[in-house]
């Protein structure tokens, strides 16, 4: 008979409360003259990291003068996932003046139908059953082609925005002035509370080896 | 008299209520959710133990409330998402478990470096607590040259917390180091150690200003003339806030509007045939509440002696 004697308890197998939750970033790098400021940075970007949930980051870098009136961040990282085009998501059926496309992933329907609407307008455009599309006017075979190669969903497109909301609630409040570069693989973004002045730019972009 | 806090299930709980006010104590703020009631009170040294005694019988649980009886105000820099809701509302929270009333305040224009400032409306509410708490950022230089110069003109107690280990030399002002916009919710690791050096910090502020008190005590306790309002002024029922008479350290705050009840207020009666005019000032709050000053005996008298 099995009898669990519960003063017997192994205790390593209780989880310690007192865990640290840093190290979120391995790629971190900040470079300021105030060393308390790189350890406060360095716990705000871990803290924000485990906020956000940020998956695909590479690397940050940060660069923060205290006495200078601004704050220059950059965010690497790794591209993955290819934008969706109607190919991938539909199977196309040429008729003699219209093509029949035959949904196969239904998760993207109401953006393929709004992509589509904006290429071929309203009247051309028919959703006849739940997973038919029709389109008129389409017949011969360069036409179809662009058809199916609109891009329906481009998911680099949202993760620049999730980047910049990221770059946004590492830099301080009162730095509401933006100004935000995209290059490949990384995003730069700028902030200052006052007009930013070229130099600023020129000295942050050499500290954060930015070149584009 | 002595704070506490108790906290339990709905059930006879108002046996606790009547064994404070039968052992002379007051009730400072009960507040009922759907299964636990929170009660603040004050009672005589010697009757804690009864008062331990009967919580344990109703299953209730009985905390000494430090922060009882002052009205502290957290100020932060502003209520984007670097200060909101973490850790602005986890260090009121904090605070209002050990008792304390607080308020909460986003300046308009409390961030940057040259661009912030406090305005005259910021200042004057700031002023009619007993303490403020300020959260700063991580910069020293910022904070040296910025931020200490913007809340220089405050005359009051302040605890002001930020990232960097530094010296403060003004004497009204606690600085406390480690805590700063992080987005921690004060649960794990060494969160709870900094949030606890800032209540501590607060905590040796109160205990300052309630020493000053003794080598000049008031008139009246804020606490009885809590009672006495709460007695002769029915308008208090009609007032909708969780705390319609707050008490502060040397002082009250009446929420109810000044122009139609400050006349009210001062006819009050109070011990020894004497109105309220007598012991205190009443003036009007920056939001058109009513605040009574109470005086000290070096002013008025004192009103038990003769």
């Amino acid at each position: 008979m099995l009898h669990r004697d519960l003063k017997c308890a192994d205790h390593k197998l209780y989880i310690p409360v007192y865990y640290l939750i840093y190290l979120h970033m391995e790629k971190l790098f900040i470079e300021s003259e105030d060393k308390y400021a790189v350890e406060a940075y360095r716990q705000i970007v871990d803290y924000v990291l485990h906020d956000m949930s940020v998956k695909g980051l590479d690397a940050i870098h940060i660069y923060a003068d205290p006495t200078a009136l601004f704050f220059s961040c950059r965010v690497d990282f790794k591209r993955s996932g290819n934008p969706l085009k109607i190919r991938d998501l539909s199977t196309g059926r040429v008729g003699e003046e219209d093509v029949d496309l035959v949904i196969g992933e239904e998760r993207y329907l109401a953006e393929m139908l709004r992509k589509l609407w904006d290429v071929y307008g309203q009247d051309r455009v028919e959703q006849s059953e739940r997973q038919h599309i029709i389109v008129k006017g389409v017949s011969n075979d360069a036409d179809v082609e662009k058809l199916l190669d609109v891009v329906v969903v481009d998911p680099l497109k949202s993760f620049y925005e999730q980047l910049i909301t990221l770059a946004v609630d590492i830099i301080p409040v009162g730095f509401r002035v933006r100004r935000v570069e995209y290059a490949g693989d990384s995003v730069l973004v700028i902030a200052s509370e006052k007009t930013i002045e070229k130099e600023w730019i020129d000295y942050s972009k050499e500290k954060l080896q930015w070149n584009s | 008299m002595e704070f506490m806090i108790y906290r339990g299930a709905p059930y006879k709980y108002d046996w606790v209520i009547d064994l404070v006010e039968d052992v002379g104590g007051f009730i400072i703020s009960k507040s009922m959710q759907t299964t636990e009631v929170v009660i603040i009170f004050a009672v005589p040294k010697e009757d804690v133990q009864k008062i331990e005694e009967i919580s344990r019988k109703v299953f209730g649980d009985l905390k000494s409330a430090l922060l009882a009886g002052t009205e502290i105000i957290m100020v932060s820099p502003s209520y984007s998402r670097h200060h909101a809701p973490m850790p602005h509302c986890g260090i009121i929270q904090n605070f209002r478990e050990n008792g304390a009333k607080v308020d909460s305040l986003a300046m308009a224009r409390g961030v940057g470096l040259e661009i912030c400032q406090m305005s005259a409306m910021e200042k004057s509410l700031i002023e009619e607590h007993d303490l403020a708490v300020f959260l700063f950022g991580s910069f020293e230089h910022c904070i040296r040259e910025y931020k200490l110069k913007m809340i220089e003109d405050l005359d009051m107690p302040i605890v002001v917390m930020a990232y960097p280990p530094m010296e403060v030399e003004k004497s009204n002002i606690t600085y406390v180091d480690g805590l700063t916009r992080i987005l921690m919710s004060f649960r794990k690791g060494d969160e709870q150690e900094r949030l606890n050096k800032v209540t501590q910090a607060v905590l040796e502020t109160v205990k300052k200003i309630k020493e000053e008190l003794k080598d000049d005590p008031l008139v009246v306790p804020p606490i009885y003339l809590k009672q006495e309002i709460e007695e002769q002024v029915p308008a208090i029922e009609t007032c909708l806030s969780p705390a319609p008479v707050t008490l502060k350290l040397d002082s009250l705050r009446i929420k109810l509007p000044y122009d139609t009840y400050a006349d009210d207020i001062r006819n009050l009666h109070i011990l020894n045939n004497k109105t309220l005019t007598d012991a205190a000032e009443v003036s009007q709050s920056y939001t058109g509440q009513i605040l009574v000053k109470i005086q000290r005996e070096s002013t008025a008298g004192s009103f038990f002696g003769e």
